[in-house]
């Protein structure tokens, strides 16, 4: 088992680099990912910004196989075995010849300590996650089951109304708000409660979660962010369709955010400035210019299977630079 | 406890009869739940004859205040932001000019959408 440990820190070390291959490349296209983005409609941009936000992994995951590829031939068919031609002049990415010597200590440490990092963070969320479910399944629990399908009321006169849940969110709304909106009102909350609902975004969030703690953290930030803001922009949209009326969900979206404020008057955070617009306005100037028009998927999908493909058929040149760069900075 | 909010008070029995039976549960297990519930203090209970008679403590109200808080604050503090989803966006606030200033824009609109109409 111990013979295996210099080659498990080599394949770490080049998946490493590889994720941050990826997440440099869309740090480096952020400016202009900004400014594309924006003018694109909700889905289609909450669509690509989760490739987006899936590259390093994504990277990571494709170069390491497209880079092992030639010595997972090798492994099948042994005539097929390049590293003896190159023995001991470099590191092997190679399952066949396993380096024999792990990589430099500090290299070591860090990749120690971004496991670490990121273990601790994964149970941190996942102990926020339990603590979380378990204030939502008390409120489902004790909460009144309204003539609405799905909709359960909570007595509270605080103004909130939330899809709660992983895998069978249900909408709790307050009857404080359920008493402060009209009938329409209550129709474009729950019309964009039911959109989170059946778009699964609850499941979708904490999948991001996962995945962009592999970008810088600039663009993690940027990236959860402008995903939550299509995410509801989405839903808006939605409720904008069952109720006929995109001036009417903005009014509600104020109405709302109104009620919100004045509730909870300094008890919530302050105005958030730090990318610009707030996400109430972006839906709101959404609702009340006109729908932007659908966006095809196609080219970016194209595009990532073409690097996808252009990876594996150049897997020996990869493989090769990628032992090159091992070589210069692993021992 | 929306049993016991609903009826006021209850003994185990009691309990046992409209929530326990229909669904197969023991009368020992309705009234260790009963025993549960008043050592986390939602519950109240005196004894009748041989009987604990169980009321709340609490108020549905001040129950789902109190988790509505708890919510909120972990909705804030990034930890319940995978699990929840609300309507208007709890972890920032708009500016009130900017508020008034798409209140206003939402009322010109409404407005020039009357005029049209009428």
């Amino acid at each position: 088992m111990t013979d295996l440990l210099p080659g498990f820190q080599l394949f770490a070390l080049a998946a490493a680099l590889y994720a941050a291959l990826g997440a440099m490349a869309v740090s480096v296209s952020l400016p202009w990912l900004r400014s594309t983005l924006q003018r694109w409609e909700p889905v289609a941009r909450h669509r690509v910004l989760l490739l987006l936000a899936s590259v390093p992994a994504g990277s990571a995951l494709v170069l390491l196989l497209a880079a092992s590829l030639p010595s997972m031939l090798a492994l099948a068919a042994p005539w097929l075995d390049h590293c003896i031609v190159h023995a001991g002049y470099h590191a092997h990415l190679c399952f066949v010849h396993l380096p024999e010597v792990g990589i430099r200590l500090g290299l070591l440490a860090a990749l120690a300590y971004l496991f670490a990092r990121g273990l601790v963070r994964l149970t941190r969320a996942g102990v926020g996650f339990a603590r979380a479910a378990r204030v939502v399944v008390g409120l489902e629990r004790s909460g009144e089951p309204s003539e609405v399908p799905g909709l359960i009321l909570l007595h509270s006169t605080q103004p909130l109304c939330v899809a709660a849940g992983l895998f069978r969110p249900r909408i709790l709304m307050s009857r404080g708000l359920f008493g402060l909106l009209t009938p329409e009102e209550r129709g474009v909350v729950i019309a964009h409660e039911r959109a989170h609902i059946h778009r699964r975004d609850a499941l979708t969030r904490a999948m991001v979660r996962a995945l962009t703690a592999l970008h810088l953290p600039g663009v993690s930030a940027w990236l959860r962010k402008e995903l939550d803001v299509a995410a509801e922009q989405a839903c808006d949209e939605e409720a904008a369709v069952a109720s006929g009326d995109r001036v009417h969900v903005a009014a509600t979206i104020l109405k709302v955010e109104r009620a919100t404020r004045a509730f909870n008057a300094g008890a919530l955070a302050p105005v958030a400035m730090a990318f610009g617009a707030t996400a109430v306005e972006r839906r709101v100037e959404s609702l009340l210019g006109s729908p932007a028009p659908a966006r095809s998927l196609r080219l970016p999908l194209l595009l990532l299977a073409g690097m996808g493909m252009a990876a594996f058929l150049f897997s020996d040149e990869l493989h090769h630079l990628s032992e090159l760069i091992l070589s210069l900075i692993a021992h | 406890m929306n049993h016991v909010w609903a009826t006021g008070e209850g003994e185990a029995k009691a309990v046992h009869a409209a929530l326990g039976a229909p669904r197969g549960i023991t009368v020992n297990t309705v009234q260790s739940t009963l025993k549960r519930l008043y050592e986390k203090g939602l519950l109240a209970r005196h004894k009748v004859s041989h009987a604990y008679v169980y009321e709340p403590r609490v108020s549905r109200e001040a129950f789902h205040h109190g988790l509505i808080g708890k919510l909120v604050g972990q909705m804030v503090n990034g930890q319940a932001d995978a699990l929840v989803s609300a309507f208007v966006d709890l972890t920032e606030r708009a500016g009130v000019e900017q508020l008034e200033r798409l209140e206003a824009l939402v009322a010109e609109r409404l407005r020039q959408r009357g005029g049209g109409g009428a």
